[in-house]
C-alpha cells in the first residue's frame, strides 16, 4: 500500500504543509516532510492539483526519501464546451512525473489546463492527453472521483479515451465508505478487461485521526458550512491520516 | 422477470423500516438520541422498537429541538444506554433475510447509524447496504422517470447517483412524497422518529409500483 499525500497547495484539500520541519507539531499545523523524517519515509508520493508547492517540496523533502509529484487535473470530454452541462463529462486523473523530463512536459499540460481548457477549474480534454503525453510520465487514476466513480455515483457521462499509448494505473482505497466495495468491485472488473494494475493507496490529508476535527470544520468553512451543519455529502469517514495508513500497514504485516 | 420485482412479492419478504434524529447534521459527531424502527416479519407480523438513546452531554439547539421534539426531560426518564439501542437494531440489521428502508438513509441515517457503532467500539460494517432500499433516492427516481435499470445498473449505484442529483425544483422530503400519493402527512409529528417510519413504509408500497425494484 502506498501512502498518497495531498499538501495544503491543493486549496481546501488539505490540512498539511511543506514547511521544512524534523518533527510533527502537536500545536500548528503538520508538515509532510516533518512526517516523511520522522516515519524515515523511504518513498514518499505527493499528489497536488497545482504545481504551487512542487518547489518547497522538492527542496525540504529529505534526499533519502524517494520523492515522486503526481498533478490531480480533472479531464473532460471537450475542452471547448464552456458550459454546465460539461461537468457531466469531466473525472480526475493524476499525472505522475517520472524524471526530470517529465516535469517539462507536465508544465506543458498544466499550463494547457489552467489557461486555454480552464473552467471554474483547470481540465484538460482526453484528445489533448493522448497527444501530449509521454513517456517520461504516469498516468494514475485516483481511488475516488475516477470516471468509473463519477459514471456510477454521480451521474457522470465519462468516456475515458486515452488511446493505445497510454498504460494507466488504477488505485483503489478502503476509505471507510458506504460505497467502496462498490467501487472496488468496478475497479478490479475493468483492470481485469482491460490488463490494467490496480493498486491499494491510501490517501493523507491529515496527520492523524485526532486532526480530522480540524480537518473537518477547515473542509466546512470553505463550503460555507458550520459544525453542526458542515454541508459536506458523505464526508462521514475519519480514515485519510498517515496515522490510518500505518495502522493498516501494521494490519497486513499481521496477516 | 417482472413477476420477481418487489411489488409481487412483498408477503415473501420481510423488512425493516428505521429513522433516526440527531443533534445535528455533522456525519460525524451528531449522535441519535432517538431511534425508531418496524420490523415486518409478515405481512400480518411486526413489531415496532422506540428509543431515546442517552448518550453523555446530549447537545441539541433550540431550533433543532423544536423541529424535532427533543425533550431531555424524556432522555433522562426513558432513556436507555445506547448500545442497548444499537444491538437491537442491529440484530435485524444485519440479518440477510431483512431489506432495509428508510427516508434518505443512504444520505445520512447509515452514517449515523456508523457512528453510533463506532462511538460504542465497534468496526464500521456497511455489509448490508445491498439490501437498502432508500425512498428518498427512489422518490427522486419515480418524479425523473428514472426507473431502474436492472439489466445494466446495480441497484446500490442507482440509488445513490439519484441521492446524488441536484435539479431545481425537485422536491422528495418525505412530507411532499406523502402529497404525491395523497397519504396523509401531520406536520406537527413530523421529525418524530416512529411516526417517520410509518410514513416511510407508506410511500415505499407505491414507489415500489411505480419503479422496477427487485
Amino acid at each position: 500500500m502506498i501512502p498518497f499525500f495531498t499538501s495544503h497547495w491543493s486549496i481546501g484539500k488539505s490540512i498539511l504543509t511543506l514547511e521544512d520541519e524534523k518533527e510533527p507539531k502537536s500545536d500548528s499545523p503538520v508538515s509532510i516532510v516533518a512526517i516523511a523524517k520522522k516515519h524515515k519515509l523511504k518513498e514518499l508520493v505527493l499528489v497536488d492539483n497545482s504545481f504551487g508547492g512542487f518547489i518547497q517540496a522538492y527542496k525540504n523533502i529529505p534526499k533519502e526519501t524517494n520523492f515522486t509529484f503526481g498533478l490531480s487535473v480533472c479531464i473532460c470530454s471537450n475542452e471547448e464546451d464552456k458550459s454546465v452541462e460539461s461537468f457531466k463529462f469531466e473525472s480526475k486523473i493524476i499525472l505522475m512525473i517520472k524524471n526530470s523530463k517529465g516535469y517539462k512536459d507536465l508544465i506543458n499540460i498544466y499550463t494547457h489546463a489552467a489557461t486555454k481548457g480552464f473552467y471554474y477549474i483547470p481540465r484538460i480534454s482526453w484528445s489533448f492527453l493522448k497527444e501530449n503525453f509521454t513517456e517520461n510520465l504516469l498516468m494514475v487514476f485516483p481511488p475516488y472521483d475516477n470516471f468509473i466513480h463519477v459514471n456510477h455515483l454521480e451521474n457522470g457521462l465519462c468516456v475515458p479515451d486515452f488511446g493505445e499509448k497510454i498504460k494507466p494505473v488504477f488505485t483503489k482505497m478502503n476509505g471507510g465508505l458506504p460505497f467502496d466495495t462498490l467501487l472496488h468491485s468496478a475497479y478490479s472488473d475493468y483492470c481485469s478487461v482491460n490488463k490494467f494494475d490496480l493498486i491499494d493507496v491510501h490517501q493523507c490529508y491529515y496527520y492523524k485521526k485526532e486532526d480530522f476535527k480540524a480537518f473537518q470544520v477547515f473542509k466546512a468553512i470553505n463550503n460555507r458550512g458550520v459544525f453542526s451543519r458542515p454541508n459536506l455529502e458523505n464526508f462521514s469517514s475519519d480514515k485519510f491520516s498517515f496515522e490510518e495508513f500505518l495502522l493498516n500497514e501494521q494490519r497486513l504485516t499481521k496477516i | 422477470m417482472s413477476k420477481d420485482l418487489l411489488r409481487f412479492n412483498l408477503d415473501k419478504n420481510k423488512f425493516i423500516v428505521f429513522d433516526f434524529e440527531t443533534e445535528g447534521l455533522n456525519l460525524c459527531y451528531s449522535r441519535p438520541w432517538e431511534l425508531g424502527f418496524t420490523v415486518i416479519h409478515s405481512p400480518t407480523e411486526r413489531e415496532n422498537f422506540h428509543f431515546y438513546l442517552k448518550w453523555p452531554n446530549l447537545k441539541v439547539s433550540p431550533e433543532a429541538a423544536a423541529v424535532t421534539g427533543f425533550d431531555y426531560r424524556k432522555i433522562e426518564k426513558y432513556g436507555v444506554e445506547p448500545i442497548v439501542a444499537i444491538e437491537a437494531f442491529d440484530k435485524f440489521l444485519y440479518d440477510k433475510q431483512y431489506k432495509i428502508i428508510a427516508h434518505n438513509g443512504m444520505g445520512y441515517d447509515i452514517y449515523i447509524h456508523n457512528l453510533s457503532r463506532k462511538l460504542l467500539g465497534k468496526e464500521s460494517d456497511y455489509s448490508y447496504i445491498n439490501r437498502f432500499y432508500d425512498t428518498n433516492a427512489l422518490a427522486k427516481g419515480y418524479k425523473l422517470n428514472k426507473d431502474f435499470d436492472y439489466k445494466n445498473q446495480n441497484f446500490v449505484a442507482y440509488q445513490f447517483s439519484l441521492l446524488n442529483f441536484k435539479q431545481k425544483g425537485l422536491k422528495s422530503r418525505l412530507s411532499l412524497v406523502c402529497q404525491d400519493f395523497q397519504i396523509e402527512f401531520d406536520e406537527q409529528n413530523a421529525h418524530a422518529a416512529c411516526y417517520d417510519v410509518n410514513k416511510t413504509w407508506e410511500i415505499f408500497i407505491p414507489l415500489i409500483n411505480k419503479l422496477s425494484i427487485f
